[in-house]
């Protein structure tokens, strides 16, 4: 009378539906294995597997933690004056290599209690050694920070450093000249953060105030060498701006002065608003770096 | 509860130390019901009133669009920068007991290796001498780094003169 309704789909059933009898084979030929414990000895785990990295001895764990006989509890933490001498990356790796330590060491103490209800003292003095090396590293760094923003306000020295150099620079005799170049390249670096390789360059982040003025002032010095040796050159100071300095940072001296004469010709050289210049510094970079890498490939 | 005194509600220093003082514009207190009592702690993330959220500093990664779908700003989300090569490293976590210690020496810095004046010399020394100009042999010296100041070690030559005159 009244229709029962089943949630299932019709055409499955159809096609799940057995239309022919089971059949069995011999069901005497077949061989029974031992049927398999599942607990973790009966399990091999590859020794390459990431996991490892949490416990003490890697893959070589016998145990989920180690006792404080296993454990190096005479060995001490990083000491401040041994961080000063190393670099930004070295610190940078040894932060993680110690890192991954306490991880590891978190682990264990937490498995030693909750496993075996185990003291874990052995273990919480090393974390905090580790964890003294940690703070030591950050207060290297904020040394590092202190010692950079102050010398940033010694603005004295720096300029006259700056008009120092200039003079050497320009009046350096014809085999010294290299050096100087060297000197140049490691000074706009390490004054105006400007890379010494192109490729080097980052157009979002370091294309700055600082970089403007770098590029300025390695225009003024070329030039000028340019200028002491070539008086009547096509080109004298001023510079009209960074359209007129760029050249310099990039190209030769002998190219600079002939692209700067061609902009100043064809009337191409103008003064950038302040707002303009660093996408022009960025868009003129960013073309050089094109041409590079096609060159290079 | 007892009424505070007007002095109270002036901007004077005294005031401003027996915080709360401040309210909002429908007359509720800054963060808290109370003003008295002990109010130094930190507050949970259960105290203040309703313009107060502490949260875990877990959220606030993204913005709700139009349709309501939460957007992340990927900017905003915290990263972890581990260095490429961390497996060739050769450093341990924690340095043995037989290694000696490194003694370092400033004289005539009166920061220590905060010192801008320092930071200074380091950079036109690298500019003058380039890479790894400083490397001394910390075996030779008995570990102990020295980084003197030119200035003291002219006047301390110019001393002795001065004296003979």
């Amino acid at each position: 009378m009244s229709q029962v309704f089943k949630r299932q789909l019709s055409a499955s059933v159809k096609s799940c539906a057995r239309n022919k009898p089971l059949k069995f084979s011999d069901l005497k030929s077949i061989q029974l294995r031992e049927p398999i414990t599942p607990t973790h000895r009966n399990f091999d785990v590859s020794p390459d597997h990431p996991l490892w990295a949490f416990f003490g001895n890697g893959s070589n764990s016998e145990h989920a933690y180690r006792t404080s006989d296993e454990l190096d509890t005479t060995s001490r933490a990083w000491t401040m004056p041994e961080l000063r001498r190393k670099s930004f990356d070295d610190l940078h790796k040894l932060w993680y290599i110690i890192l991954k330590e306490r991880n590891v060491i978190a682990t264990e103490r937490r498995l030693a209690n909750a496993i075996d209800n185990v003291g874990t003292t052995a273990l919480s003095d090393l974390d905090a050694k580790m964890g003294l090396s940690h703070k030591r590293i950050k207060q290297v760094l904020l040394e590092r920070q202190t010692a950079y923003e102050r010398a940033q306000t010694l603005t004295s020295d720096i300029n006259e450093y700056l008009a120092n150099f200039e003079q050497r620079y320009i009046n350096a005799a014809e085999d010294e000249i290299a050096s100087e170049n060297d000197k140049l390249v490691r000074l706009q670096y390490a004054v105006f953060g400007i890379q010494p390789a192109l490729e080097d360059y980052n157009l979002e982040s370091d294309i700055n105030q600082k970089f403007v003025e770098g590029i300025s002032f390695i225009a003024k010095v070329k030039l000028g060498r340019h200028l002491a040796q070539n008086p009547n050159s096509s080109v004298q100071f001023p510079l009209n701006g960074v359209v007129e300095e760029l050249p310099f940072l990039i190209r030769s001296v002998d190219q600079a002065v002939e692209e700067v004469s061609a902009l100043r010709e064809s009337g191409q050289s103008v003064l950038l608003d302040k707002i303009d210049v660093f996408p022009f510094v960025r868009n003129a970079l960013g073309k050089v770096l094109e041409e590079f890498n096609q060159q290079s490939s | 509860m007892r009424a505070s005194s007007v002095l109270n509600l002036q901007a004077s220093a005294t005031a401003n130390l027996r915080r709360p003082w401040q309210t909002f514009r429908d007359g509720q207190i800054w963060y808290g019901l109370t003003k008295s009592g002990s109010k130094r702690q930190a507050l949970t993330t259960k105290q203040g009133n309703k313009n107060y959220y502490k949260g875990t500093r877990s959220s606030g990664i993204g913005k709700l669009n139009n349709a309501g779908n939460y957007m992340v700003d990927w900017t905003k989300v915290r990263t972890y920068v581990v260095p490429a090569d961390i497996s060739s490293v050769s450093f341990k976590p924690l340095v043995s007991p037989n290694s000696p210690q490194l003694e370092q020496r400033y004289v005539g810095y009166a920061d220590g290796p905060k010192d801008g004046e320092l930071a200074w010399k380091n950079v036109v020394d690298f500019i003058e001498y380039g890479e790894n100009y400083d490397v001394q042999d910390i075996e030779e010296n008995e570990y102990k780094e020295e980084y003197v100041n030119p200035k003291i070690v002219q006047s301390q030559i110019e001393l002795p003169e001065g004296i003979k005159q």
